[in-house]
């Protein structure tokens, strides 16, 4: 009966046209739109920091030795790539043409009066440019200190300044996951979350305060919690394998990867699905008005999405600093989090209190559906 | 007058649309504005890094190093001592930068060992990562430098703070030229306003319309004797009774919201109201195309969503390619966003030009294309009897 | 004596202050079919929602093959056949696939399974539609898939609540064929309707029901004979003096004369060839009359008689 029971909702959930195109369509059209809107974000994040084009007016005519810091910056190493890349100018309103034209970020002119640096705007590429110089005075000012105050240690402060000892290292956490791909998870979790469409489908279908065919089915002498878990089974295989293909379609037809094996990024999608699928359940066994069945599983979803980060990445995060009870209540967000946790750092503690979660929601909905849903053994009709 | 009251009351099955999409433009649109607002400046201003300093030390060294970033940078709680969440802060922007200062670093570095004294956490290699640990860099090679050529402690720190405040003096000097790239408040708001609000509109106004679209109810309205101008007028009227009233809260909310006085504010509001037809437009559309109201809410969603991530409303448009942006020409949030960063990169007295016209009539026009394909889908489906 | 199918004792629901059933009883016996008749509101649908356990009720006792009904007597539900008043039938399953999901809620074994639902799609005439979806039938034949899946498992139950409502006189003409058809297989039969002649033909015996109470039970004759009025004469007659009209009175049986435009109606208490009668005083006293109707009373006289002739909700 209940194999039975499982085949037919599941034939009945996929020719649902609206299921089909909530839980498959929209899930792959945003995933095309997100590949479309910040693909190349994901490849090359504008807040990377990249080489800085910019323009050097030397006056006085000598080589001097700030010309030779500027050329040791624009040679890149293998493991770093060159902070300037220098253009010479042979006057400075030649050297502003260039820069208001966009070819250049900002100008050294090296004068009689010293070292001026010209930008044509604040931000982090001008004071990029004026610590450059800065440096430069910097360590000249040390070996013009030392001379006078300890001249018999001139040599060894000499060598260090040339040395330029690195003091200051990266915590390395193996693996660089783009902030961008969140959307992508956030997009998941939405999908999810649509699932609790389904399961208020399948239970307008088998509780006869719903619909007809439920008082068809109550009037059956079929077991009424072993329908809706049969019927449960089937929304939650539906939505599993939505999942999975909006997953392999975004790593494999527009090549983002995730970062995580694909085994265990489905076993999460699938987490995803069950979570759904119970806050649907539990959503139907609260709710009676056909309308209310529409409106609040969708609003529920949307909420759910923009605190996981679905609209603006750093949701989840502001919301984590400044009450991570929320990102622990919110199924998209441990989703999202789950996901963000695996690709980044591995399977940690994190992410395995995520999963705890996740699982204890998923029980905790279904046994408050049960207990709502046998106590209504007759039916308020 | 029936069939607008009609329509009005209709309205009150999408109060909770109504109010989930405000709450969610109040809330974060507000938040991403404000984060993302800034103004422009005239004089060089050194950039500061908002940085997470965890001092586990607390020696003198590692206190100075403290004081040095308070001085120059902007100092923030870590918030949390698990490195793995510092990383996810600095990865979502809540802190570009964590620094950590290690329980024997002082101890290191009057032993003489210099290497990695201090350890970072940023996301990936971005510019403030590169520029914050440059000038780390830079002040502890001076104490170094200063420790191993004969000084104390004590002076290599005043020596090196001495320097550094020497340094402030040394400023670029800024030929800037044009109001590009600062945004205000205002801007961000109604950049976020382009996604909400045609979200609202489209839903609401679709699904309201929808109740004039069943067959039975439009026949009965039909045989009743009621003049087709007037019944049609009336639904028009109340669709754009509805759309005026949705709109202007929308704008009121900004208002409300925006501390700062901005004469630009109109503009903006004008554009707003140039949007509105085309989600009215949109709205008409979809529901020619489908009266059931999931389909309508699907339909709006993918639409609207989709053309959000594509003109600018959740990713800058710089940051998208120009293939994209190409594309993007033919949606009419594009010109919405377009108009928007128009008012805020040009001056009050320089907005009211053709340009800025011309973008408002571009969006009407795409309103009209709305509204043409949705009389001519509606039109075919009446011939053929779909 | 047959069995008992169903017995309601004193059964009791209650909508707040509304009392929806009143102390209402029923006992049908094996083989019956019976016509539960009362206007909107007067109770039938949620009789037959407390019968099917659907709904929970204040007072009474149901018993349904001599045991008591509950939400959970699969044994007794497995044997019940509900045919709904609104079309109770998934949309995204065709025809087959619908009699099947709901035939397999009772039946396992998958061959006779087969079996059954070919049958009901035989017998409601629906085998050259059955890979159509419902959304692609005519309102008659999404009738027929509604009867189909509340009949398909054979019980030896089954309620039908107006299922011919909207339904051409063909298609009606064909449910009601059937319905006999299957009460004649054995199977013991609730029908409610709002159409009194097809509970005339079909009904072995009524109940009508008003404000929750059980008002009449009987066969349609017995129902009829309870009426004063037992037949009513229509004669065209030109000449209304009061001694030919007089003379009518006189006959036996007649208790009313009422003039109506240039007929007369005589109504006769009882009796037979009262007609018979009728025309002899007139051709005996050479009084010329025109046209000659008679009516016998019908079920909807019964219904408007015993429940009133006001509007209802």
């Amino acid at each position: 009966m209940f194999g039975r029971i499982f085949v037919y909702k599941l034939k009945e959930i996929t020719r649902n046209r609206y299921n089909v195109g909530w839980n498959f369509i929209f899930p792959i059209v945003l995933a095309t739109v997100f590949y479309l809107g910040f693909g190349n974000l994901i490849k090359d994040d504008p807040d990377n920091f990249s080489t800085i084009e910019a323009g050097y007016v030397n006056t006085v005519g000598d080589a001097s030795p700030f010309e030779a810091v500027l050329t040791e910056l624009s040679e890149g190493t293998n493991d770093q790539m060159a902070v300037l890349s220098i253009h010479r100018y042979n006057s400075k309103d030649e050297a502003i043409k260039a820069m208001n034209s966009g070819d250049i970020s900002g100008i050294y002119l090296e004068s009689e009066d010293g070292i001026e640096t010209f930008v044509s705007k604040n931000g982090i590429t001008a004071t990029t440019l004026n610590q450059i110089v800065r440096e430069y005075k910097n360590k000249k000012a040390i070996i013009e200190t030392v001379a006078v105050e300890h001249p018999e240690n001139l040599p060894t402060t000499i060598s260090m300044v040339m040395d330029n000892i690195s003091t200051v290292e990266r915590y390395d956490f193996g693996t660089n996951t783009s902030p961008y791909i969140q959307y992508f998870f956030a997009l998941i979790a939405m999908s999810s979350l649509f699932s609790s469409w389904i399961s208020t489908d399948i239970l307008e279908g088998i509780c006869a305060n719903m619909t007809e065919q439920g008082k068809r089915f109550e009037c059956s002498p079929t077991n009424k919690l072993m329908a809706i878990s049969a019927g449960i089974l089937a929304a939650l295989v539906l939505q599993s394998v939505t999942n999975a293909i909006v997953v392999i379609y975004v790593q494999e037809i527009l090549k983002i990867n995730f970062g995580a094996p694909l085994w265990n990024v489905l076993l999460l999608t699938t987490l995803g699905s069950a979570l759904g699928v119970s806050a649907g359940v539990l959503i139907g066994s609260f709710i009676k008005n056909s309308h209310l069945l529409v409106v609040v599983p969708l609003c529920f979803t949307m909420t759910c999405s923009f605190c996981s980060g679905l609209m603006w990445h750093q949701v989840r995060q502001v919301i984590e600093n400044n009450c991570p009870l929320l990102n622990r209540i919110n199924p998209a967000s441990l989703l999202v989090d789950s996901l963000f946790t695996l690709s980044t750092y591995g399977r940690t503690e994190t992410y395995y209190r995520d999963v705890a979660i996740m699982c204890s929601m998923i029980v905790i909905s279904l046994l408050v559906s049960a207990f709502l849903l046998r106590r209504r053994k007759y039916v308020s009709l | 007058m029936s069939v607008f009251k009609a329509i009005l009351k209709s309205l009150k099955a999408n109060i909770m649309t109504i109010i989930v999409y405000l709450a969610i433009f109040t809330i974060f649109g507000n938040m991403q504005a404000k984060a993302n607002a800034s103004t422009q400046d005239t004089a060089f201003e050194e950039v500061t890094v908002t940085v997470a300093v965890t001092d586990n030390d607390n020696s003198t060294l590692s206190k100075a190093v403290v004081d040095y970033l308070e001085e120059t940078q902007n100092v923030v709680s870590p918030k949390t001592d698990d490195p793995m969440v510092m990383n996810d802060n600095a990865r979502f922007s809540i802190y570009d930068y964590a620094l950590i200062i290690p329980e024997d670093f002082e101890s290191k570095v009057l032993s003489g060992d210099t290497e990695n004294l201090l350890t970072y956490i940023a996301p990936g290699t971005t510019a403030s990562q590169f520029l914050l640990t440059e000038k780390l860099n830079d002040y502890l090679q001076d104490i170094v430098i200063y420790l191993n050529s004969g000084y104390s402690e004590a002076e290599a720190i005043s020596l090196t703070h001495e320097q550094m405040i020497e340094l402030n003096e040394t400023k670029a000097t800024i030929i800037d030229e044009s109001d590009k790239n600062h945004r205000s408040f205002f801007a961000g708001m109604f950049l976020f306003n382009g996604y909400t609000l045609l979200m609202i509109l489209s839903i609401c106004c679709a699904t309201v319309v929808t109740f004039m679209k069943n067959k039975d109810v439009s026949n009965r309205i039909s045989v009743s004797g009621m003049h087709f101008f007037t019944r049609n007028a009336a639904a028009i009227g109340a669709v754009f009774f509805i759309g005026t009233i949705l709109t202007t809260f929308a704008i009121l909310v900004i208002h409300v919201m925006g501390s700062v006085n901005d004469n630009k504010f109109w503009f903006y509001a004008i554009d707003t109201y140039s949007l509105m037809f085309v989600g009215l437009g949109l709205a008409y559309f979809i529901c020619s195309l489908t009266a059931n109201e999931n389909l309508i809410n699907m339909v709006a969603n993918m639409v609207v969503l989709s053309m959000s991530f594509l003109c600018g409303v959740f990713v800058d448009t710089q940051f998208l390619s120009s293939s994209i942006i190409k594309v993007a020409h033919f949606m009419p949030l594009y010109w919405y966003t377009t108009a928007i960063k128009f008012i805020n990169d040009n001056p009050v007295g320089n907005i009211w030009c053709g340009k800025f016209a011309s973008y408002l009539v571009i969006e009407i026009l795409f309103a009209l294309v709305f509204f043409t394909a949705g009389m001519i889908v509606s039109r075919k489906k009446e011939q053929y009897a779909i | 004596m047959s069995q008992s199918i169903v017995k309601i004792d004193n059964l009791v629901k209650r909508y707040g202050d509304n009392v929806a059933v009143d102390h209402f009883s029923l006992n049908i016996e094996e083989g019956e079919i019976l016509g539960l008749l009362g206007p909107n509101g007067s109770g039938k649908t949620t009789t037959i929602n407390c019968l099917l356990s659907l709904l929970s009720f204040d007072k009474g006792e149901i018993e349904i093959f001599g045991q008591e009904m509950s939400p959970v007597a699969y044994n007794i539900k497995s044997q019940i056949g509900v045919v709904m008043q609104n079309v109770a039938v998934i949309n995204t399953l065709n025809v087959y696939e619908n009699v099947d999901f709901f035939c397999g809620l009772y039946i396992k074994d998958k061959a006779l399974r087969k079996q059954y639902v070919e049958e009901a799609l035989d017998f409601t005439g629906l085998m050259e539609y059955k890979k159509y979806k419902p959304k692609n039938l005519s309102g008659g034949l999404l009738r027929r898939l509604n009867i189909a899946c509340g009949i398909a498992h054979k019980p030896k139950l089954i309620i039908f609540d107006e299922p011919t409502v909207a339904v051409d006189p063909q298609s009606r003409n064909a449910i009601l064929e059937g319905i006999k058809k299957m009460n004649k297989q054995g199977a013991t039969i609730i029908y409610t309707s709002h159409y009194m002649e097809e509970v005339e033909a079909l009904c072995s015996r009524v109940i009508i029901m008003d404000h929750g109470k059980n008002v009449a039970n009987g066969t349609s004759a017995e129902l009829k004979s309870t009426l004063i009025n037992r037949e009513s004469i229509r004669i065209g007659l030109p000449n209304k003096s009061p001694e030919i009209l007089n003379g009518l009175k006189e006959i036996n049986h007649v208790y009313k004369i009422k003039e109506d435009g240039d007929d007369v109606i005589i109504k006769c208490d009882g009796g037979e060839h009262n007609l018979v009668h009728v025309l002899s005083y007139l051709t005996d006293n050479n009084i010329p009359f025109g046209h000659v109707t008679t009516e016998l009373p019908t079920l909807n006289d019964v219904f408007l008689e015993i429940t009133g002739k006001e509007l209802r909700d």
